[in-house]
């Protein structure tokens, strides 16, 4: 674990609480930096984007109000290390005159892989993004469920015996009982047509399963109601049986539904994270990402230093005196990768 | 306890009026019983009940055509969420529907979506449109300048069970 074993060096380092550690490590987690639309269901950074220029960087992380904050600035650090050229900078120095080779994209890789593997299974407790397996070409779920359960309410409602009732004139008399209650008289009820086929809804149902089944679809079912014209329908004919029996199949539906949909996005959060798993690097990128991950470790601890010293009001190190150094030339903060030298230097042997 | 005699409750606070008896009428809107289930909703507005909530949970469920009439005419008088707004509009758009309620829920969305309601108006034959007018001469609303002075030969057989002043209050 690379980015949580940041987090929790700087949880350890303000004295967290359990709650609080949970909150800085899922604060540290930065979304977008899996590189996958699935990771957008976890809330999204407050940091700011690793791109922004450094002055903004040093800025935002030299305030700190809080532990989210603290995890916030810990993700930054994190990805700015891995993926945003700085533990390059800090491998080239440990290579010394030697130049590496252009590994850049392998290194940012690696880090999205492992990113990947230790966030997984957060995002698969999360709830489903019906947008986001979309974007991934995800086989929409429940298809087929939806498509079952109106062809048994046609074949049910069909079954149905035909009620020779006049619905409307019902409708009207029992607004005249009422108005009896009252002690009021309304004025006469008007003759409607009365009908109680029910050919209308048949369609209405045939209709709702025609189309192609879509992410978009199963979230009208999830979170709308694509039966309301189905209701109105055996609602207007009089036919209160079977919009009773209408709305309590929805009700059964959406929760296998739902089931159906969390299935699917945990398999497909799975699928992502073996890929990550399966992702290959070379020896030296592998060995830079080690130097990267291990000195983000090293400055969270000194970044949370910082921070709770500032929020317990002691004398410490200056928060932005320590964004600064964080976040600058690795050239300048050799402390914090010089055990790594070894092992770059070893890996740069090896890929010769 | 038997279904009249649940009537009786119901409508004995229906016709008080008195907000004392909010709670019991808002459980009384998921009656088993047609009639309670109305005069629940009826003596709720009576009390002068601004819960848009318990309106729009029975818009999405309520199987009875008589209940949907008083749920429609409330619904025009309570800032409902747009989700129940659809409720209204299929509703009022199937042809089949009866006429007068067609005409309320039209009424109803034009409460809260003047655009949508003309466009739903546009489709009604004279006789649905007879109705709205109607609705409009005794509920006013919306369409009460464009509506409010044309001639019907029907009248709202609901707004008079909201009591005298069931429309100013709401």
């Amino acid at each position: 674990m690379t980015l949580l074993r940041a987090a929790e060096a700087a949880a350890r380092a303000i004295g967290a609480t359990t709650d609080e550690a949970a909150a800085l490590a899922a604060a540290a987690v930065r979304p977008a930096f899996a590189g996958s639309p699935l990771w957008f269901a976890l809330p999204p950074s407050i940091a700011p984007d690793a791109d922004a220029p450094l002055a903004e960087l040093i800025a935002w992380c030299a305030e700190l109000p809080d532990v989210s904050a603290l995890g916030a600035a810990v993700g930054l650090v994190h990805e700015v290390y891995a993926a945003h050229g700085w533990a390059i900078a800090a491998a080239q120095a440990a290579a010394g005159e030697r130049v590496l080779p252009d590994v850049e994209d392998d290194v940012a890789a690696r880090a999205r892989a492992r990113f990947v593997i230790e966030t997984a299974s957060a995002v698969a407790a999360a709830a489903p993004d019906l947008a986001a397996l979309a974007a991934v070409a995800a086989d929409p779920a429940g298809g087929d469920l939806v498509r079952g359960v109106l062809a048994a309410m046609i074949e049910t409602v069909a079954a149905q015996p035909a009620i020779d009732a006049r619905p409307n004139a019902r409708a009207e008399a029992t607004l005249d009982e009422v108005a009896a209650l009252f002690e009021l008289e309304l004025a006469p009820a008007p003759t409607a047509r009365d009908d109680s086929n029910l050919a209308d809804l048949w369609a209405a149902l045939h209709d709702l399963g025609r189309h192609a089944w879509t992410w978009d679809a199963a979230g009208e079912w999830l979170d709308g109601d694509p039966l309301i014209f189905a209701k109105a329908i055996a609602r207007g004919r009089g036919r209160a049986d079977v919009v009773e029996l209408i709305e309590r199949v929805r009700r059964e539906l959406v929760p296998r539904l739902a089931t159906a949909v969390e299935a699917t996005w945990h398999a497909e959060v799975d699928r992502t994270r073996r890929a990550a798993v399966l992702a290959e690097s070379t020896p030296l990128a592998a060995a830079i990402y080690e130097l990267a991950s291990a000195a983000a470790e090293r400055a969270a601890i000194r970044l949370a230093a910082a921070a709770r010293a500032r929020w317990e009001r002691r004398t410490g190190e200056d928060l932005a005196t320590v964004c600064a150094e964080l976040l600058g030339d690795p050239r300048d903060l050799s402390t914090l990768w010089e055990a790594h030298v070894p092992a770059i230097r070893a890996a740069l042997e090896a890929s010769a | 306890m038997t279904v009249e005699h649940d009537l009786g409750v119901v409508f004995a606070l229906a016709r008080s009026g008195d907000a004392i008896g909010v709670p019991t009428l808002r459980a009384a809107t998921r009656h088993a019983d047609a009639r309670a289930r109305l005069l629940a909703q009826l003596g709720l507005a009576r009390a002068g009940d601004r819960d848009a909530t318990i309106v729009e949970a029975r818009l999405a469920d309520e199987p009875e055509l008589a209940c949907y009439y008083v749920l429609a005419a409330r619904a025009g008088q309570l800032a409902l969420a747009p989700t129940a707004l659809d409720y209204l509009a299929a509703q009022a758009a199937y042809e089949a529907t009866p006429p007068a309620l067609r005409a309320s829920c039209t009424w109803a969305l034009g409460e809260h979506e003047l655009a949508r309601a003309h466009t739903l108006l546009a489709g009604f034959d004279s006789d649905a449109t007879e109705h709205f007018i109607a609705i409009v001469r005794a509920r006013g609303g919306a369409f009460a300048a464009s509506h409010g002075t044309l001639a019907t030969r029907h009248a709202d057989r609901v707004a008079p069970l909201f009591g005298h002043d069931g429309w100013r209050r709401a």
